[in-house]
């Protein structure tokens, strides 16, 4: 079935190492999405898969078929590979029409006239763009051009898609719209997907698993929850989620058996792992992680702060407290409005904060945080 | 013998009884030109600018000598001096046609004869002035025979000369178009006609209007070679190794190539009916002549043995002077006016336009 | 009141003076000398009393139209069988270069030729030499014996003699054109595939489309509007070109509209020449229509910028190697063996003898010998050349100060005013010379300002006339690389500067122009090649005091004089090829730029 394989893929422009031994298999069905910050190697590792680019080294298979190999010299053409692309800034042919467009690929692949017609019209009736058939790219609006770029993408039926950051161009409110007929196309084609974006939030949203990259280097590979709950270090943490996690820079000493204390300045902080006891060294700096959500605002016997400022949004609250030298963005539930500069206290909830080695970025443990008095 | 004989006799009156000749220019130009410093001159012949230095260094008036081709002289002149324009001072032109209808009956250019000069000068060339005499005659290459190769001009119109005969094409100098309007006047289609059938004892069958035009359609469609110019057509038909032997007609003066370029180029002077052309260039002064003085200097110190000495030093040029000598290798103007066809400027002026036309019509591809 | 303050509103923009001073001066320069020529097709000039019978000068008549359209073979041989024979070069020509220029700037964009960086730079030389510069070096090759002499280099090598076809005539003609022009070519189609998205090549070859299928579905429509630029001015050069055919044509009497032109214009009958230009205008005009309406028929194509990146460069694995070869040997072959020739003819004593005593230095420092040339002094001590070379450069130098100065101005003006109809009017207006061919520009100029005319005086034989028609005629390179320059700048960087309360003038030294330096430059930089290699447009209007070292160099050609000849052809292309790559090197101003849309 559709799986894709990559075994070592590395890939060098010159000195630069865009992609460094990657490993990565893609399941049959999945939405997997390539992730990170731009010159990550996300996109260059889809043109890998999809043949549009020839790696260094390594080993590509999909459904099964070596398709790249560097050491027996095999480079099956992008044509050979059954796969779609659908690219950026969509790459429609501008002295195309839309329908010109669309049939491009069945008339490669010698359809008839007949069935071609029928199959583009399924086509623009499924993507809603049935009244911009005889119309130029130039005539269309960038949802629309969005909207021909993955009919003509679907129209040959491809067992894989690759898309590389196909949302990007559009507004947000496209963006949202889009991402929903995104992940229903999924499930209605059930085929593989593989999805370049640098943008988490359609990461979390869209994929059945995330290849978090940075550098070349993959950082994470996993489900969206689990990369948001358990991310295996600073780089993965702060990638994912929105507002971004809260770090509290400190130096960490093993007290009490199992337990961390921490202190920076305006706070003293226990950490408690629960994901079974670890050794530091004196002084070891470390990072606490907690997300917003974690971050409860007036309760009693929390660390003293003040309000840095109040972002309400409607359905909830972004509010950023100032505690001693540290920075916290906390996220509430609804509509507040919190002066400027009042007093106010802040205490960690839950299990699921982090604790970082600040040297290597590690993740070192998850556990809950209590405030020394 | 008697030739050279002759013009040593020649020779040696003239450098005895020369300056008796003719008086020398008056002080009183003398001073005027030096005074205007300058002198301004277009002229059909390059070798204008060996003069130009010779006067310069005689005088100490800079020339300013342009070289340009006949139906350019007359284009710029006639514009210049009509647009009253500050140009040429005097030049030397050739195409009697043009010259006539467009710069002399018009006032451009003004007759000027020296007075040292009109005693010397036969009437026939004062006005308007003539300076000099060219020809340009049947020049064969005489690599493999020093025998003439063709004894009648209606032999070029056979098969054996197809493609090997050159010509200047007459679009580019008035002078050949005027020789071929010539040959459609009555006194040379008559010589025509009789040359041709004193060379096949028939009768001519014309599809033109006469002999004349019927030899230039012959000739033409011939495979004549049209060339650009009459030093390239001079090496192209002189230079040595070729296969078949080529001739041209073309300026006579051209053979004192010979040596510098290993050519092999020698005339024909008894072709029937004619063994060439003739045209006179002439020496005029412009009507908005700026530098006068030094301008009439010049145009007399052109028509000296001194002046003229860069053409007469080689075949192929007659000063209007009798009394300037000829190239030793040269036929003097008594030997070769009734062998070459000469320009008329009033038939020319009448004809010259159908013939132009004709010709255009008959040699484009 | 309200008529008042919109025109008040109106001269408020700097641009709008601009559009209003250059549609005056334009019309006066470009529309007025169209009437000027059109009533000159009417009358008897000086030199047509021979023809036209019992006519006075300036008489009106209508004999040059009868002879030119209605007198059967003699209108054959003078207009038709030469306009049919422009019509054909000129269209072989264009197919050539834009095959030639098309394929090679496929090969420097988008595959792994080798050799890219010096094909990409010798590939340009052919355009800038002198047309012509190729004609002669096609006759050293492909000389045959029609014209007697020595035989060509080709026929000298291989014993093979040239057949008249292959010489001489439409064959020869068309192919040096179509090389000289395929630079054009060039830069035109390479400029849309160097910007063109590698992924729309990409996703056909995802969709299983062949190389060959993408190459005519995909490149060659999206290249389609430089195609048929490029068509317009390679036809359009080609049809006014006149030395190339002169060279080539005139020993098996090959004539075309050019030729004709010169013929008529130089001779007895120029009114046939006023006529032919007017034909040439027309032919122009309508194939500018035609590619404005075919254009603008498929509208923008024009965002299809986008990133490429290496993977679009196509390989041409087995076939690298020897494309790289037969390109690079092609282009040495155009470009640098006929500048070896020159060199080689430019030394040698008596014609087509290549031994070592027949070499001299004598056609460049020898003084003049009377046995040669008539007396006429080496190249390199003649006072002629110099004064001939002073002047070109003076020409070129003020006229691309003119052009290049005016054509930013106008393309600013024309940017700013887009839409507006006085712009569309000025752009036109602006690139209308382009259409006049070089020789009937110089007619035009010629009949207009050979007398005074309205304000201006008579010009004849002035430099200024010189510098007058230069300006005009390069004025469409100018105000293209103006245009250019400015449609690549955002308007708001100049509101910016609105905002600020900057004067104009200094928003245009101070903000505009350092911008967008290269591209302005290029505007100076293209009339001032052009100007350097021109000779159809000076020919008839230079007076023996100004001439230019390209009249000084035909006039040698058509005397025979093939030593001086060669050696002053290359003098100017390495003046050229030496100031262009100056001005390249300080100022990144270069050709492409210019044509370049």
């Amino acid at each position: 079935m559709p799986q894709i394989q990559l075994n070592n893929i590395t890939k060098r422009f010159g000195k630069f190492v865009a992609v460094d031994k990657l490993n990565l298999v893609i399941g049959d069905g999945d939405f997997v999405t390539l992730l990170g910050p731009s010159g990550c190697g996300k996109t260059t590792t889809l043109r890998m898969i999809a043949g549009l680019e020839t790696p260094t080294e390594g080993e590509i298979y999909i459904d099964g078929r070596l398709v790249f190999s560097s050491e027996k010299g095999i480079d099956i053409a992008p044509d050979k590979r059954d796969v779609g692309f659908l690219f950026q800034n969509y790459a429609l042919w501008p002295h195309m029409t839309v329908y010109q467009n669309i049939a491009f690929g069945l008339e490669n692949l010698k359809w008839p006239k007949d069935k071609i017609r029928a199959r583009v019209s399924e086509l623009l009736a499924m993507l809603k763009i049935v009244p911009f058939e005889k119309r130029y790219p130039s005539e269309l609006s960038g949802g629309q051009q969005q909207r021909v770029a993955i009919a003509r993408t679907l129209a040959t039926g491809p067992k894989v898609l690759l898309l590389d950051e196909p949302l990007s161009n559009l507004d947000a409110k496209l963006r949202t719209e889009m991402r929903a007929e995104l992940k229903r196309l999924h499930m209605e084609t059930d085929s593989t997907f593989v999805y370049v974006t640098h943008d988490q939030l359609e990461a979390m949203t869209l994929s059945t698993a995330i290849c978090l990259m940075k550098e070349g280097l993959l950082q994470q590979y996993e489900a969206p929850m689990k990369v948001y709950a358990g991310p295996s270090n600073a780089f993965v943490a702060d990638f994912v989620g929105s507002p971004t996690i809260n770090f509290v820079e400190t130096s960490g000493n093993n007290v009490n058996l199992d337990e961390i204390k921490a202190e920076a300045p305006g706070m003293r902080l226990l950490f408690t792992p629960v994901s079974g006891s670890l050794t530091l060294r004196r002084d070891h700096p470390v990072a606490i992680g907690v997300r917003p959500e974690n971050i409860r605002l007036g309760e009693p016997e929390g660390l003293s702060g003040r309000i840095y400022s109040t972002l309400p949004s409607g359905m909830e609250t972004i509010v950023k407290i100032q505690v001693g030298d540290t920075q916290l963005t906390s996220v509430v539930f609804g509509s507040v409005d919190y002066p400027l500069d009042s007093p106010i206290t802040v205490s960690f909830a839950g299990d699921a904060c982090l604790l970082f080695d600040r040297e290597t970025g590690e993740k070192l443990a998850s556990g809950s945080v209590r405030i020394i008095p | 013998m008697h030739r050279t004989f002759k013009l040593l006799t020649a020779l040696t009156l003239l450098v005895l009884v020369g300056p008796g000749l003719w008086a020398e220019p008056s002080a009183d130009l003398v001073a005027a030109a030096k005074k205007e410093g300058k002198v301004v001159v277009y002229s059909i012949t390059s070798r204008i600018a060996n003069a130009a230095t010779a006067f310069e260094k005689k005088y100490g008036i800079k020339v300013e000598a342009y070289n340009l081709k006949d139906g350019e002289l007359i284009e710029k002149v006639s514009r210049e001096v009509g647009g009253n324009i500050a140009g040429a001072d005097f030049v030397i032109s050739q195409d009697s046609g043009r010259v006539y209808g467009q710069l002399i009956s018009t006032g451009y250019l003004v007759n000027y004869v020296p007075d040292s000069m009109k005693s010397v000068i036969p009437a026939k060339y004062q006005n308007p002035l003539v300076f000099q005499y060219i020809n340009k005659v049947f020049i064969f290459n005489s690599e493999k025979t020093a025998k003439p190769v063709i004894k009648n001009v209606w032999e070029l119109t056979e098969p054996k000369w197809k493609g090997l005969v050159q010509f200047k094409d007459p679009k580019l100098e008035g002078v050949n178009q005027n020789f071929l309007t010539m040959l459609t006047s009555p006194e040379w289609s008559a010589k025509l006609d009789k040359a041709y059938q004193d060379l096949y004892g028939k009768k001519l069958a014309l599809t033109t209007k006469n002999a004349g035009y019927e030899w230039i359609k012959r000739f033409f469609q011939n495979g004549l070679i049209l060339g650009n110019s009459d030093t390239t057509i001079s090496e192209n038909v002189g230079i040595k190794g070729q296969p078949a032997t080529v001739m041209g007609l073309f300026v006579y003066s051209k053979t004192r190539y010979d040596e510098k370029k290993n050519l092999a180029l020698t005339p024909m002077t008894e072709v029937e009916p004619f063994s060439g052309f003739l045209y006179p260039a002439f020496l005029s002064m412009t009507k908005n002549a700026k530098n006068k003085n030094a301008a009439k200097l010049f145009i007399e110190y052109l028509l000296t043995a001194e002046g003229f000495a860069p053409w007469s030093k080689d075949v192929g040029a007659y000063s209007s002077n009798p009394s300037v000598p000829i190239d030793k290798d040269d036929h003097p103007m008594s030997f070769w006016a009734p062998k070459l066809v000469d320009e008329d400027p009033a038939y020319l002026f009448q004809n010259r336009a159908d013939v132009e036309e004709f010709v255009n019509t008959i040699s484009s591809n | 009141m309200r008529t008042v303050n919109r025109l008040k509103a109106f001269i408020k923009k700097p641009h709008n003076i601009i559009l209003v001073g250059l549609a005056v001066i334009l019309a006066y320069l470009t529309l007025f000398p169209l009437f000027s020529l059109i009533r000159d097709t009417f009358i008897v000039h000086p030199s047509e009393i021979m023809s036209v019978k019992g006519a006075a000068v300036n008489d009106y008549t209508l004999f040059h139209w009868r002879k030119v359209f209605l007198d059967g073979e003699r209108s054959a041989k003078l207009f038709y069988l030469p306009l049919w024979n422009t019509v054909q070069v000129s269209l072989y020509s264009s197919v050539i270069a834009i095959v030639l220029g098309g394929a090679v700037a496929w090969l420097v964009t988008r595959s792994n030729m080798r050799f890219k960086k010096f094909v990409s730079v010798v590939f340009i030389f052919p355009y800038i030499m002198p047309s012509w510069t190729l004609a002669m070096a096609w006759l050293n090759f492909f000389r045959n014996r029609l014209v007697g002499g020595a035989p060509g280099l080709f026929t000298a090598l291989t014993g093979i003699a040239t057949p008249n076809w292959f010489a001489y005539g439409m064959f020869p003609t068309s192919i040096v054109l179509g090389l000289h022009y395929s630079p054009f070519a060039y830069i035109l189609i390479g400029g849309i595939l160097r910007n063109m998205d590698a992924n729309l090549e990409e996703a056909a070859m995802i969709l299983k489309a062949s190389r060959a299928k993408i190459l005519a579905r995909i490149n060659l429509p999206i290249v389609m509007p430089a195609i048929l630029s490029t068509f317009l001015l390679v036809f359009s050069s080609s049809m006014s070109a006149f030395a190339v055919p002169a060279f080539l044509g005139t020993p098996v009497r090959f004539q075309v509209l050019t030729t004709q032109l010169y013929r008529t214009l130089n001779g007895l009958n120029p009114g046939y020449g006023y006529i032919m230009a007017v034909v040439m205008i027309v032919i122009g005009t309508a194939i500018l229509a035609a590619n404005q309406w075919f254009v603008g028929k498929r509208k923008s194509f024009t965002t299809i910028t986008g990133k490429s990146s290496n993977s679009s460069i196509v390989n041409l694995r087995k076939f690298r190697t020897p494309v790289s070869v037969v390109l690079l040997a092609l282009v040495v072959a155009v470009a640098i063996l006929p500048l070896a020739t020159f060199a080689i003819e430019s030394f040698i004593m008596a014609p087509g003898d290549y031994s070592a005593k027949n070499f001299t230095a004598q056609f460049w420092i020898g003084e003049g010998a009377e046995d040669i040339g008539g007396g006429e002094p080496g190249v390199l001590r003649n006072k002629y050349l110099y004064l001939a070379l002073w002047n070109s450069l003076k020409l070129s130098v003020i006229v691309s100060l003119f052009a290049g100065t005016v054509g930013g101005l106008a393309g600013y003006a024309i940017v700013r005013g887009r839409g507006t109809k006085l712009a569309s009017f000025v752009n036109n207006l602006a690139f209308f010379p382009y259409l006049l061919p070089s020789m009937a520009f110089g007619a035009i100029y010629l009949s207009m300002f050979a007398k005074p005319t309205l304000i201006i005086p008579s010009l004849y034989g002035s430099f200024a006339l010189l510098v007058l028609v230069g300006t005009v005629k390069y004025l469409p390179f100018a105000s293209r690389s103006g245009i250019n320059a400015m449609l690549q700048l955002s308007g708001e960087i100049e509101e910016a500067g609105v905002i600020l309360g900057i004067p104009w003038h200094k928003r245009m030294a101070r903000i505009i122009f350092p911008i967008q330096k290269a591209s302005f430059l290029s505007g100076y930089l293209l009339p001032f090649i052009s100007c350097m290699r021109e000779l159809a447009l000076f020919v008839l209007l230079i007076t023996p005091a100004n001439r230019v070292i390209t009249t000084l160099l035909f006039q040698y050609n058509e005397k025979g004089w093939n030593q001086w000849a060669n050696a002053i052809n290359l003098l100017i292309v390495a003046i050229v090829l030496i100031f262009n790559t100056v001005i390249n090197k300080i100022t990144g101003a270069s050709i492409d730029k210019g044509i370049g849309t």
